[in-house]
């Protein structure tokens, strides 16, 4: 039970090789590049959807800022997209890795941490300390935000990796508790079985919101430094 | 650019087709499509604006070794029996 627990969690292999560079490239082949003038549907639909997510994400930045609209919208697609494949029976999510999630945030926080000290370097040390502080209270302040500025990837990483384990662990958990109620009370499997249709529904929300948060965080940490 | 970039890599084809097998001139079109339609659109992403993300890959990697390094001693050491952390 303990290893059919956590074996979701492990990076599925074939003959020994990893397969988690495939699995990181599928998504590229749902995104496909319309290559006629009038696109087909879905495509109509995946353009429609860029379009929105780009204006609602890049309308706060300046022009220095707009540059990331690519960067920014391949993260939020990359992670919703893997974030709602994971959703599937059986299938591997690499979000849920903390190596992968830490791996897209040092380099993305601390890109726009280098932005800021490049262009606004003023700007960027004055961060250090609020407006407003009291003289005595200045050195523990400055402590305090450069503590908070060294902790933000590691939050960005730990917020997606927890909250998208730890619903895949309930679901698993949950969907187990139904499978073992059904030869013991149908009706208490029934009710666990419409629980579990909810919390997948909680899920397939939670796998979106969290990628619009992560980027949503970067890109604030980006409006900031720029 | 795109037609100076075909002319170029056509007459480096013809020179090198007549030394490689198929199979690599089916690898010089699919550099040359690569070069074509990703380095071209992108090099002003790659070189300019991401800069930055470059430095921090960097650092990232370097974490990254220094993991994988420690990980790879302290293993070493268990399997010789020593102890991790020296008796002071």
């Amino acid at each position: 039970m303990n290893e059919n627990l956590f074996a979701p969690f492990i990076c599925p292999t074939i003959m020994g090789i990893s397969t988690l560079p495939i699995i990181m490239i599928f998504p590229c082949l749902i995104f496909t590049t319309p290559k006629r003038w009038l696109p087909n549907r879905i495509q109509m639909l995946q353009i429609w959807l860029i379009r929105l997510i780009t204006k609602q994400m890049m309308t706060m930045h300046n022009n220095l800022g707009r540059t990331w609209a690519l960067m920014l919208m391949t993260l939020i697609l990359f992670i919703a997209t893997t974030n709602l494949l994971g959703l599937l029976p059986y299938s591997f999510t690499p979000t849920t890795q903390l190596s992968m999630n830490i791996s897209m945030a040092i380099p993305l926080w601390m890109a726009t941490v280098l932005l800021g000290f490049r262009n606004k370097p003023k700007t960027s040390l004055a961060h250090f300390l609020p407006q407003g502080t009291p003289t005595l209270l200045i050195p523990m302040l400055i402590i305090i935000e450069t503590i908070s500025l060294f902790i933000q990837p590691l939050a960005l990483a730990v917020r997606l990796t927890a909250n998208i384990t730890a619903g895949h662990l309930l679901i698993h958990l949950i969907s187990s508790a139904a499978l073992a109620l059904v030869s013991i009370n149908i009706v208490l499997s029934s009710v666990t079985l419409i629980v579990l249709f909810l919390l997948t529904i909680l899920e397939l929300a939670v796998a979106m919101i969290q990628a619009y948060v992560f980027t949503l965080l970067v890109s604030l940490y980006l409006h900031n430094n720029t | 650019m795109c037609k100076i970039l075909d002319w170029t890599l056509g007459l480096k084809r013809i020179k090198i087709a007549q030394f490689l097998p198929s199979n690599g001139l089916k690898s010089m079109k699919m550099l040359q499509s690569l070069m074509k339609n990703v380095w071209i659109p992108m090099k002003p992403y790659y070189t300019k604006v991401y800069q930055e993300i470059w430095v921090g890959m960097g650092v990232m990697w370097y974490i990254m070794y220094k993991i994988r390094s420690a990980d790879k001693k302290s293993k070493a050491l268990k399997a010789s029996g020593a102890p991790a952390h020296g008796h002071h």
